[in-house]
């Protein structure tokens, strides 16, 4: 019965059964929305474990079932189903409270649950067409649940949204027809054996063409600058846990993992694709973290600071030296976390003081002593402070520069590390330190379900950083052995 | 006796002993935290009793691979290794010790101020970082240990929340973990070239020399941690933290982690070609000689120590720069002789603070009356550090003179007696301002027993090790021995003409 057809399954059926259970009650609806996550956790964690097959899924012979989707799990798609079913999970718990003040819950769980879905389906199919589907899936669900305030801005940003994306998919679209008119199938794994097998001079013109609408389209989901127009609008003016699921999960998923699973997996590795995923990684590094610095708006801060730790993906699996990629990977996992975190803590801010300019904040640290304390953990992550996790990635991809010869893009990473701690450090002295503002003399620290949420993300940063190796052992080494120069 | 699980104890008790600090306060024992962050530093100190036979009479243990952390992953081996050498064994001594006499003198200090559960929390976190950082092997933990020291650093100066010094407090991280990042990428050039990171073992970096670039990035590090000029700025601005912070900061861990680094990866280990030598000491000259001319003209008491420090790790730089026998004693012995007279000088200054409720120092005078024993340690402690026998700093300054004339840079060794001049100058002056002369100030008091008693124990101690130099100079003696056998004869640049 357990097979990892459940990711999307039980999801599926959460989202079905929540309008009767919000009419039950409305703990109803926040008790099944958190044990579909729980349950998606131990599904993932039991894919790492091996407890759950990771085989393909229908099994055996298909040729009957043609047109089915076929699932299968690699390493790979392990890594970033324990990604989004983990946050995911933190977003519902905190949700849970967050939704109090904003009403509608079962079409936010319904939503969410299915954005969740696409995410696992994107990760799981083993052919593009599929992807391409699942992550219309999870686009549109995040469309809705950026403007599912109905407030102006909201509703303007996700229209926003929705028209660039449409743009990049339009060319994801393209670029997969290509594809299909070339080699004749859309599976992993028959594009991966064709582009291999007869290196023709005409495939250089297909690389070129289909890779150019390939890093475009998906370079968009990924909001890699310069497509990165979208996001400081649409993920600050989304409710809290949207933005943190937005941040820390779809961006990866739906960029940064389509742009792995087609440079990396499907196509073979050129040094050309490598110069652009640098060139990429390093604009996006540098002026995502330079514009964060100016921001007053601590969610477009952090909305930017997502558009410079991409970068840092990209520089990672662009260098293609083993270290660097593993250490882009792990940097994927990282960031997950405490950027959710470092938004959900915003979402806190705002849910009790109901501002985001951080020029009105000050002192809300013996207020709100936990929002705090884990915004200090997520801070030191981001920054690269041992022994939290984000040091342990940003080494790796920095050695692993150094190895393969990048020393300049070696030092800039290094120095955007040190401007990185610079802006958060702003973060934790205008709205933490410093001065009570009179106005929030009574304001209190956020419900308890909000406060766990953050507090197992805050303890999830730490303990990746000190128990990095079998965090290593387990999870990212296998999946960077199944890509182009991971081994 | 297995010395590596023993030193394994001396890092873990205080390092993971102070996650129970914050447990402690949130269930309700927030007045006890004092005592455990004590029990904890103290233990550790006590702990390194155990390692002075070794220290004095052993060979270095050591084992490079003590924790295989990433072993051989891909050719990128970083191991956890300890290595107990009398380099070791005296700075963790040292450092626990003045670290155990703050946190006391701290029970007092710190006594109903707000967050005082993450006072200690951090203390102590601080005081297990520099006791890992000074048994580390691997130049990635050297590293790490240093970052948990800088964020320690951070939280510490901004304790108190003003805005004006919560910004002082965000300047000291940035630029200490900016030149720490440069390190670690010196750190990677290394590794490109050598491909380890192990101080000693099998692939050890011991006697390999590096290259200009890599040494000017680690240098960035080990200048902007230990306050050299020109990276030295945030530490006179550290001087806004509670007057034991500073102490410690100045005294016992922080400034003395770049002194350690410096020791430990380039007297015990990597090589740095012959002709670089002369631009560290020429940093270290103008740091010690620039900060002594400064000290002379600030009237705010902790601003003038900060700067005395800046100027007294100048000297100690000098001394370890100087590549020869007795500069490297001199240096060993001025880690402590300085951490014990400054620890007293600014515990003194927090005794003042607390008592005249000013830092500066033209609105004290005539203070010898109301506090007489915080009088005679703080001429005591000043008068160590300028370099009056027989207190210990007399002797540190003397080797470190002393070895660099045997080190043949007589030029240096002049500018280096006239800054000591200077020394004694800016010393004698704070300390006729505060404490002679006419009183200008409201009424005040000597400071609490626990305070006071700390105080003199410091300055007790200050005269006991000028006193009985046996000791500690037996373990510098010893120490510069390691070094010389571990070091090529061909490359002691000191001993050829």
């Amino acid at each position: 019965m357990l097979n990892i057809s459940s990711f999307f399954i039980i999801p599926l059926v959460a989202a079905l059964l929540m309008p009767f259970a919000s009419k039950l009650h409305k703990r109803a609806a926040d008790a099944l929305a958190v044990l579909t996550g729980l349950v998606l956790v131990a599904l993932s964690v039991g894919l790492v474990m091996g407890w759950v097959p990771q085989g393909d899924y229908p099994a055996g012979d298909v040729n009957a079932l043609a047109s089915a989707v076929k699932l299968h799990a690699d390493e790979l798609s392990i890594l970033f189903l324990l990604v989004i079913n983990s946050i995911g999970l933190a977003c519902l718990i905190y949700s849970t409270a967050y939704l109090d003040h904003l009403g509608g819950r079962a079409k936010f769980y319904g939503l969410f649950l299915i954005l969740m879905l696409g995410l696992n389906g994107v990760v799981l199919v083993k052919d593009l067409f599929s992807l391409y589907v699942y992550l219309e899936v999870a686009s549109i669900a995040s469309y809705i649940l950026v403007a599912f305030t109905l407030q102006f801005d909201g509703i303007e940003s996700a229209l926003k949204y929705l028209l660039l994306s449409v743009a990049g998919t339009a060319m994801i679209l393209i670029g997969i027809a290509l594809i299909y008119t070339n080699v004749g199938s859309l599976e992993f794994k028959n594009i991966h054996d064709a582009l291999r097998a007869n290196i023709a001079p005409d495939k250089w013109r297909l690389y070129l063409l289909t890779g150019t609408l390939f890093v475009c389209g998906f370079g968009l989901k990924a909001a890699i600058m310069p497509f990165h127009a979208w996001l400081p609008d649409a993920h600050p003016s989304a409710p809290a846990p949207v933005s943190a699921i937005l941040s820390g999960v779809v961006i990866k998923v739906g960029g940064v993992y389509s742009l792995i699973r087609i440079f990396l997996y499907l196509y073979p590795s050129t040094p050309q694709i490598q110069t652009v995923f640098i060139i990429l990684g390093v604009v996006s590094m540098a002026f995502g973290a330079i514009i964060a610095y100016f921001q007053d708006d601590i969610k477009r801060m952090l909305a930017y600071s997502s558009i410079s730790q991409i970068g840092y993906i990209m520089i990672g699996l662009g260098i293609g030296h083993p270290w660097a990629i593993a250490g882009a990977l792990f940097h994927i996992l990282n960031h997950a976390q405490f950027k959710s975190l470092l938004f959900l803590n915003s979402g806190a801010i705002q849910y009790r003081t109901g501002t985001r300019n951080m020029t009105e904040m000050g002192g809300l640290e013996n207020r709100m002593p936990i929002t705090s304390t884990t915004s200090a953990f997520g801070t030191l992550s981001i920054a690269g402070i041992p022994p939290f996790n984000g040091f342990f990635s940003k080494l790796l991809i920095i050695l692993g520069a150094i190895k393969a010869g990048y020393y300049t893009v070696a030092t800039l990473a290094a120095c955007f590390s040190i401007f990185t701690l610079g802006y958060f450090l702003i973060i934790q002295r205008k709205v933490f330190f410093g001065k009570l503002n009179a106005k929030w003399k009574d304001i209190k620290e956020a419900p308890a379900a909000m406060s766990v949420s953050v507090i197992l993300l805050a303890t999830a940063c730490l303990l990746t950083g000190v128990f990095f190796r079998p965090i290593m052992s387990q999870v990212i080494e296998p999946a960077a052995k199944i890509l182009n120069g991971g081994n | 006796m297995d010395y590596l699980s023993h030193v394994m104890w001396i890092i873990a008790i205080p390092l993971l002993g102070s996650l129970l600090i914050p447990v402690l306060g949130w269930i309700g024992g927030k007045k006890y935290t004092g005592w455990l962050a004590v029990a904890l530093i103290a233990t550790a100190h006590i702990l390194t009793w155990g390692l002075i036979h070794q220290g004095l009479t052993g060979e270095p243990v050591s084992d490079p691979t003590f924790i295989t952390f990433m072993d051989s992953w891909k050719g990128c081996a970083i191991h956890f290794g300890l290595n107990i050498d009398a380099l070791a064994v005296f700075m963790s001594f040292t450092a626990s010790l003045i670290a155990t006499l703050i946190a006391i003198y701290s029970l007092s200090y710190i006594e109903h101020e707000e967050h005082e559960p993450e006072y200690y929390f951090i203390v102590t976190l601080f005081v297990g970082a520099m006791m890992g950082l000074v048994f580390s092997t691997s130049l990635i933990f050297i590293y790490l240990f240093w970052e948990i020291s800088a964020l320690a650093c951070w939280r510490l100066i901004g304790y108190f929340r003003e805005p004006e010094y919560i910004w002082k407090a965000d300047k000291a991280f940035l630029l200490t973990f900016a030149g720490a990042v440069l390190m670690l990428l010196g750190f990677g050039l290394v590794f490109a070239q050598y491909g380890s990171f192990d101080l000693v073992g099998p692939d050890s970096l011991a006697g390999k020399p590096i290259g200009a670039v890599a040494l000017a990035l680690i240098m960035a590090g080990i200048f902007s941690k230990s306050a050299t000029v020109p990276l030295h700025t945030w530490l006179p601005d550290a001087g806004v933290a509670p007057s034991t912070i500073t102490s410690l900061l100045h005294a016992a861990i922080l400034v003395k982690i770049g002194l350690y680094g410096f020791a430990r990866m380039f007297l015990n280990g990597m090589v740095i070609p012959q002709s670089y030598w002369v631009w560290i000491l020429g940093f270290a000259m103008a740091s010690a000689f620039i900060s002594a001319c400064a000290a002379l003209m600030e009237t705010n008491i902790k601003r003038l120590l900060a700067y005395s420090t800046v100027s007294q790790i100048g000297y100690t730089f000098l001394g370890l720069a100087a590549v020869s026998k007795w500069g490297y004693i001199g240096a060993i012995l001025y880690i402590m002789a300085h951490g014990l007279a400054k620890g007293g000088l600014f515990l003194c200054a927090g005794i003042i603070e607390h008592g005249t409720h000013t830092k500066d120092m033209t609105k004290m005078g005539g203070l010898i009356k109301k506090m007489p024993i915080t009088a005679i340690v703080y001429v005591t402690c000043a008068l160590s550090i300028a370099g009056l026998p027989p207190l210990a700093g007399f002797f540190a300054k003397d080797f470190v003179i002393t070895g660099l004339f045997e080190g043949h840079h007589p030029l240096v060794g002049t500018m280096a007696i006239l800054t000591a001049i200077l020394t004694l100058l800016y010393m004698l002056k704070s300390f006729h301002v505060i404490f002679l002369g006419q009183s200008r100030g409201e009424a005040h008091h000597e400071g609490s027993p626990v305070m006071v008693g700390v105080v003199v124990v410091l300055a007790v101690l200050t005269l006991a090790a000028g006193l009985g130099l046996q000791f500690p100079w037996n373990l510098a003696h010893k120490a510069n021995e390691q070094r010389e056998a571990l070091v090529p004869k061909t490359i002691q640049i000191s001993t050829q003409p």
